[in-house]
């Protein structure tokens, strides 16, 4: 696996984590904190996908360049792939949770 | 009539009644495939699959290393549960990707990114969802005016004017951010579909030739119908930085129908030949071995095993660790046995090259005695005596190296590429401009219009909508 794409996949993750622990911070002062957990959450979850996805086509390129394969099915490429399915999940999730307490 | 209408009564007349049966069917298909979790159960399904992926090995690119790994890995499996193996093998999970159920989720998958598509790009006529943040308010207007007021307002926040509907007496409008930041996240979907259409034209006028694994010196055809052959010339080992000990390139003689050129490839670089691409796939150490009679005559080695005609020089590459190999020279009464043990030097870190260590032991093929025992790190001329000192017969030992070489045609290449980067641009889009939308219904009345806009209730602190209720004149609103 191509060094720079595990680094770009662990940043993505490390995104992940920075914004779920500075989401309650940055939205304490919110009139309605959970709309905004929910916004800063998601936010971090965008920038984390698109890291993640950064890593992927990178991988790909590396992989290309020197097996002529940009996608094998590989351990190291499901794991990749897993990560960021797990956070387009999580992400869609948060965003059709409905943080405010009143519904319909 | 719609005087002193509440926001949740206003709520309802985003619905608009189905006008037949098939509308309704395709509305609700719409809905299906539009809504957030059908995307999550379809993400969830996928995950099982590549999760299948990570536990266990696949047939991936079919490569020999590929097979290699997915033997090794089905072979521990067994020896530790031989009924779990047996399970694994029957069920097909091994070929997974190749599956009919996991194309058959491609295909579903390439649906919603059509509709995924279509949703983004068409105008907006959905119905405001479940949990929305209202505000509603009266203007003593008539609904055109009302509506133009209106459309600025979602204008300066940054969103589409209003094109409003009918709907049971009053006129509803549906929008989000205007321009190319309200559809920019729809090149995510379209580069999904570029993908999968990338692999449909990989599977369909792409090529790839088995890998062939080259010694030096000898030709070796890359694929029956294209004519051509590759004969590794020469391999070098080039010292690298920190980051490897060695880089190992190959240079290659590739002859053919008009065609006669030298090409070098490496571990990183392939290069394209004749509307071929080449690759390096894999290199290592490789034995060469002959056998002298007394009189310095090369006797013919037979290879058992690989039932090959008996030839003066073998040739074999060194592949894996404690590969063992046994050779028959029937003119020197002699079985020569060699076992390949490879291990890194020091053994601290993996940058560090392969050593290769070869065990030579000479057996007498007429009475099984052992005449000869050694251990070698590097070429080697070893005697073996015969039933006088004049006949002693010598074994020569050689290390060269192999290359594994894989030739493709990829058409696909480029479009892989271009879908891979409008994915990127499509999630870019929607990190840098996340969605924005809103509803608005006018309801006319004796004394003027009823006007009641809702946003989703994620955004109810957003700036952009402190914007839009200010250019309304408006403060506050209710989720709903």
């Amino acid at each position: 696996m191509s060094l720079t794409a595990l680094v770009l996949g662990w940043l993505g993750l490390a995104v992940m984590l920075v914004g779920a622990v500075w989401a309650p911070l940055a939205a304490r002062h919110d009139t309605q904190p959970t709309a905004g957990w929910e916004r800063v959450l998601v936010g971090a979850l965008r920038l984390s996908l698109f890291v993640q996805a950064l890593a992927l086509v990178v991988q790909g390129i590396a992989a290309q360049r020197a097996k002529g394969s940009y996608w094998s099915w590989s351990q190291g490429e499901c794991w990749q792939l897993a990560a960021w399915l797990a956070t387009a999940m999580l992400a869609v999730w948060i965003s059709r949770l409905g943080w405010p307490v009143r519904r319909r | 009539m719609a005087d002193g209408v509440s926001s949740e009564e206003m709520h309802s007349r985003f619905s608009r009644p189905p006008i037949s049966r098939l509308d309704e069917a395709l509305r609700a298909a719409w809905r299906l495939m539009t809504s957030p979790g059908t995307l999550m159960a379809t993400l969830g399904v996928l995950l099982l699959f590549v999760l299948a992926g990570v536990l266990v090995p696949q047939e991936g690119d079919l490569s020999d290393v590929a097979l290699a790994q997915q033997v090794g890995w089905l072979a521990a499996l067994r020896a530790r549960s031989p009924t779990l193996a047996n399970v694994v093998q029957a069920s097909g999970v091994m070929h997974l990707y190749q599956s009919l159920l996991f194309r058959l989720l491609l295909a579903w998958i390439a649906a919603l990114c059509v509709v995924g598509l279509l949703a983004l790009v068409t105008r907006d006529r959905s119905s405001s969802p479940k949990q929305v943040y209202a505000w509603t308010f009266g203007l003593q207007d008539e609904a055109s005016e009302v509506w133009m007021r209106v459309g600025e307002a979602l204008s300066g926040a940054g969103l589409q004017r209003p094109e409003p509907t009918c709907v049971d007496g009053c006129q509803v409008a549906a929008m989000r951010r205007r321009g190319v930041r309200g559809w920019a996240t729809a090149l995510a979907y379209a580069g999904v579909l570029v993908l999968l259409a990338a692999s449909l034209i990989a599977s369909r006028w792409g090529w790839r030739s088995a890998d062939i694994t080259l010694l030096l010196g000898e030709p070796q055809a890359l694929a029956p119908n294209t004519g051509l052959t590759a004969r590794l010339d020469e391999i070098r080992l080039i010292p690298g930085g920190e980051k490897r000990s060695y880089q190992v390139e190959s240079v290659l003689a590739l002859t053919g129908e008009g065609v006669s050129k030298a090409v070098t490839l490496d571990q990183t670089n392939g290069t394209r030949s004749d509307g071929l691409s080449l690759y390096q796939i894999e290199e290592g150490p490789s034995l060469r071995l002959q056998v002298r009679d007394s009189r310095g005559q090369c006797l013919d080695i037979t290879d058992p095993l690989a039932q090959l005609r008996p030839a003066p020089v073998v040739r074999r590459a060194l592949r894996g660790s404690q590969q063992e190999q046994q050779y028959l020279v029937p003119a020197a009464d002699l079985v020569v046995n060699v076992v390949h043990f490879s291990r890194r030097l020091g053994a601290e870190t993996t940058t560090e090259p392969l050593k290769t260590a070869l065990q030579v032991q000479a057996v007498r093929w007429s009475d099984g005695e052992l005449l000869l025992d050694e251990l070698l790190e590097s070429d080697a001329v070893l005697s073996v005596p015969g039933p006088v000192e004049a006949d002693a017969t010598q074994v020569v030992v050689a290390f060269e190296r192999y290359v594994v070489l894989r030739a493709e045609r990829e058409p696909e290449r480029l479009v892989a590429l271009f879908g891979a980067g409008l994915v990127l641009l499509g999630l870019l889009a929607g990190l840098l401009w996340p969605e924005r939308r809103a509803w608005a219904v006018v309801c006319p009345g004796a004394s003027g219009c009823r006007c009641c806009i809702e946003v989703p209730a994620r955004d109810a602190n957003a700036p952009w909508v402190a914007r839009l209720q200010s250019a309304l004149g408006q403060r506050g609103g209710e989720t709903l």
